[in-house]
């Protein structure tokens, strides 16, 4: 029997048998609009997650260490970074050492005419890292040579430019130049802006032009002074005010904080803690080429004495959305499987019912094998139809899922435009495990339409 | 009729067949040897559960039996893989039922070249021999209808048509006239005589009816699951009459 002739039968009979069809199919087209509904939906917030957290970027710390009162906290510096460097097991992109400001820090500035103060969080980083189209090369130590500074202009004080005028060297120096991650622009927009009746920045470049370019971009590090914490206790230096310019957005940026070059995060934690501190990285952040480069290269780390892997976010949440897609498959699976038991049943009651029909085509010169096949292809085009079926339907969910999810909840940080990511394989997927789970429900009446006698199966 | 020369068609040696186990066994056939050669036509007569129709079948190689030999158009059927007997069944042997076993969702030319599902031949040349098979049985007006619609004759020639779909040697019939009025089964066992005549194609017809009886040359009577008589040339009706007649509508 060649594969058309089979096909034309197997049509013709799911023609006439429309009804039990479209009733034992139901099962299959609910567990395959779920499995694919689920699938979509864990890929799209795996996605997301992984673009506001991405896997091949990991961040490798000192834990703190100590042994009778001694402490063996490992300091990583430049010999570290080397260390890294040299390794032979996977491939870096980039290192990144980081450093934080030991100190308390208080970072104000004026916006919308408030002036608004909080804590500083942020560190210092390498500025040849930091490259953004519109940062360019204005991120930079801009005192790390002994360039000789203009005098600030008198009455008023005034320095041209980006430059302000420090009152007790009476020079003018180069704002501080800062840069923030999109991270916190996407928090501050959602989080804060809203409740607190302030502008939403969209694109930061046009946002710094409407405010009247980066001389209006001014921001005031409060060294030695915090907002939470007013008792400072035996900090070397004196309290003492330096000016920021906020420059824009960088991938580089620390993710809920802002960043600046770490030859001033060096020198001020050099004045104000001593120059321990100011060796010392906090972090090293290592970029790999490869998702797959992670495990080598945790395994490579462990053998580092003193120095691990901070655990990745993004790992964490895949992780976390990983058992939950496999919780909802299973559930798929397990309405998928209580179809397939039901196509047995609906396909045994057609076995019995087209006895004599068996028995004829047995008697016109078909095989058990042609008679298998028969009842497995009606199987399969079952599983097939009611698998196309589902996919739609799963499709028309998720758009219906993320219309109201788009449309009807509140806006928040990192809000996709989109829960669902509908790759390719995902449907396909959903087509193979109806067609599959067809062919398995058939199976078993169709090995009983194939062994059956046909002398019997004629009997009147 | 051929000559007395002519092969042997069907060769039945000492066939046993039974249901059952231990003490609910029936034997159903108890050792029955039949030769057939081309271009006979012979019926098969016997009281209703004397195992016409299971011997037919085990011809046909639609059935299973316990002991003996069944060698049909030279294949020994102990020996012979399950294709090669379907392969038989849809070249070699042509089935007529009595109960016509036509399906209702395919029109009468789709029901004739069913045969044709199981060979590599192609779809319109399926139905060019199609349609010759159901002019044959002068049909070929009906041919797009769905035997639904049609009369208890015109079904069995449709069920003929589909058994001559690939011009076989051999037709087995069981009960053909069995759901027929006596003028429509008068005019298929015309076409038999006809079949047999211009074709040479050997039938072996389980039957009732006495008609049929009388019309072949040879009437084999089946009783118990053992051959009681075989004769050639004579018509059935002296030695069967009581049985044949008397049970003809019990099936
Ligand atoms: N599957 C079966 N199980 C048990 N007994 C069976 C089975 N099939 C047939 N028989 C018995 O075998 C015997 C012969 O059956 P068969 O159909 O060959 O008779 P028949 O001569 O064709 O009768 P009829 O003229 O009524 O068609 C019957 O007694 C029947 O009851
Ligand atoms: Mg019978």
């Amino acid at each position: 029997m060649t594969t058309g002739k089979l096909l034309k039968l197997v049509l013709d009979n799911a023609r006439r048998h429309r009804r039990e069809f479209v009733l034992s199919g139901f099962g299959i087209v609910v567990g395959v609009a779920a499995f694919v509904f689920f699938l979509a939906l864990s890929m799209g917030v795996r996605n997301k997650v992984l673009e506001v957290f991405p896997l091949e970027r990991v961040e490798v710390i000192a834990p703190t260490a100590g042994m009778a009162g001694v402490d063996l906290t490992r300091r990583m510096d430049e010999s570290t970074v080397e260390q890294i460097r040299n390794q032979k097991v996977v491939d870096v992109a980039s290192i990144i050492p980081r450093m934080t400001i030991d100190f308390p820090v208080s970072l104000s500035g004026y916006f919308e005419g408030n002036r608004m103060a909080l804590e500083f969080i942020g560190d210092g980083v390498d500025p040849a890292y930091v490259r953004e189209d519109d940062i360019g090369e204005m991120f930079k130590d801009w005192e790390a040579d002994d360039t000789p500074l203009l005098d600030c202009q008198l009455p008023k004080f005034s320095c041209d430019g980006l430059y302000y005028c420090e009152r007790s060297d009476m020079k003018c120096h180069h704002r501080v130049p800062v840069v923030v991650s999109r991270n916190l622009i996407e928090v501050y927009n959602k989080n804060y802006a809203k409740s607190h009746g302030l502008p939403v920045i969209g694109e930061m470049e046009q946002f710094i032009v409407q405010r009247g370019g980066l001389s209006k971009m001014r921001l005031y590090f409060d060294l030695g002074q915090s907002v939470v914490d007013m008792n400072q206790k035996n900090l070397k230096a004196e309290p003492k005010r330096v000016e920021g310019v906020l420059l824009g957005i960088s991938e580089r940026a620390i993710p809920l904080g802002a960043t600046i070059p770490i030859g001033y995060v060096q020198r001020w934690n050099r004045e104000y803690v001593g120059e321990k501190s100011a060796t010392a990285y906090s972090s090293i952040i290592v970029e790999l080429k490869r998702k797959e480069d992670v495990a080598p290269f945790g395994k490579w780390l462990i053998d580092v004495p003193n120095l691990r892997l901070e655990d990745s976010l993004g790992e964490r949440f895949a992780s976390i959305i990983t058992i939950i897609t496999l919780i909802f498959i299973v559930i798929a699976l397990v309405i998928v499987t209580i179809s397939a038991i039901n196509i047995a049943h609906s396909f045994f009651m057609q076995v019995s019912e087209r006895r004599k029909e068996i028995g004829l085509l047995r008697s016109i010169g078909g095989t058990q094998n042609n008679i298998r096949m028969l009842f497995v292809g009606e199987a399969a085009l079952l599983g097939f139809l009611a698998g196309l079926v589902g996919v739609a339907l799963g499709v028309a969910i998720a758009m219906v899922g993320d219309w109201a999810f788009v449309n009807h909840t509140a806006d928040f940080a990192f809000k996709p435009k989109t829960l669902f990511d509908f790759q390719l394989w995902i449907p396909l997927c959903g087509l193979g495990v109806a067609v599959l789970f067809g062919v398995i429900g058939g199976a078993l009446p169709a090995r009983k339409a194939a062994k059956m006698q046909p002398a019997e199966a004629l009997r009147q | 009729m051929p000559p007395e020369a002519s092969e042997t068609v069907i060769s039945v040696r000492d066939v046993h067949k039974s249901y059952g186990k231990g003490q609910a066994t029936t034997a159903v056939l108890r050792g029955v040897s039949l030769e057939i050669k081309q271009g006979e036509i012979v019926a098969l007569i016997g009281q209703s559960g004397s195992g016409k129709s299971t011997l037919l079948n085990i011809i046909g190689s639609l059935d299973t039996w316990d002991k003996g030999s069944v060698e049909v158009m030279g294949i020994d059927f102990s020996k012979a893989r399950e294709s090669e007997l379907a392969a038989m069944r849809n070249e070699k042997v042509g089935f007529v039922f009595q109960s016509f076993n036509l399906l209702e969702h395919l029109t009468c030319i789709e029901n004739v070249i069913l045969p044709a599902s199981f060979t590599s031949i192609k779809e319109n040349d399926a139905r060019e021999q199609g349609m010759e098979a159901l002019r044959r049985v002068g049909l070929g007006e009906l041919a797009h209808r769905p035997p639904g619609e049609l009369s208890g004759g015109q079904k069995q020639r449709v069920a003929i048509a589909r058994a001559l779909y690939n011009k076989p040697q051999l037709l087995l019939c069981d009960e053909p006239t069995g759901n027929l009025d006596s003028e429509t089964g008068e005019n298929v066992i015309e076409f038999f005589g006809e079949l047999n005549r211009e074709d040479g194609v050997t039938l072996l017809i389980v039957t009732h009816e006495e008609r049929l009886s009388k019309f072949a040359q040879r009437v084999v009577h089946i009783r118990d699951g053992i051959i009681q008589s075989d004769e050639t040339g004579v018509s059935g009706e002296s030695k069967t009459n009581s049985d044949s007649v008397g049970e003809e509508k019990v099936s």
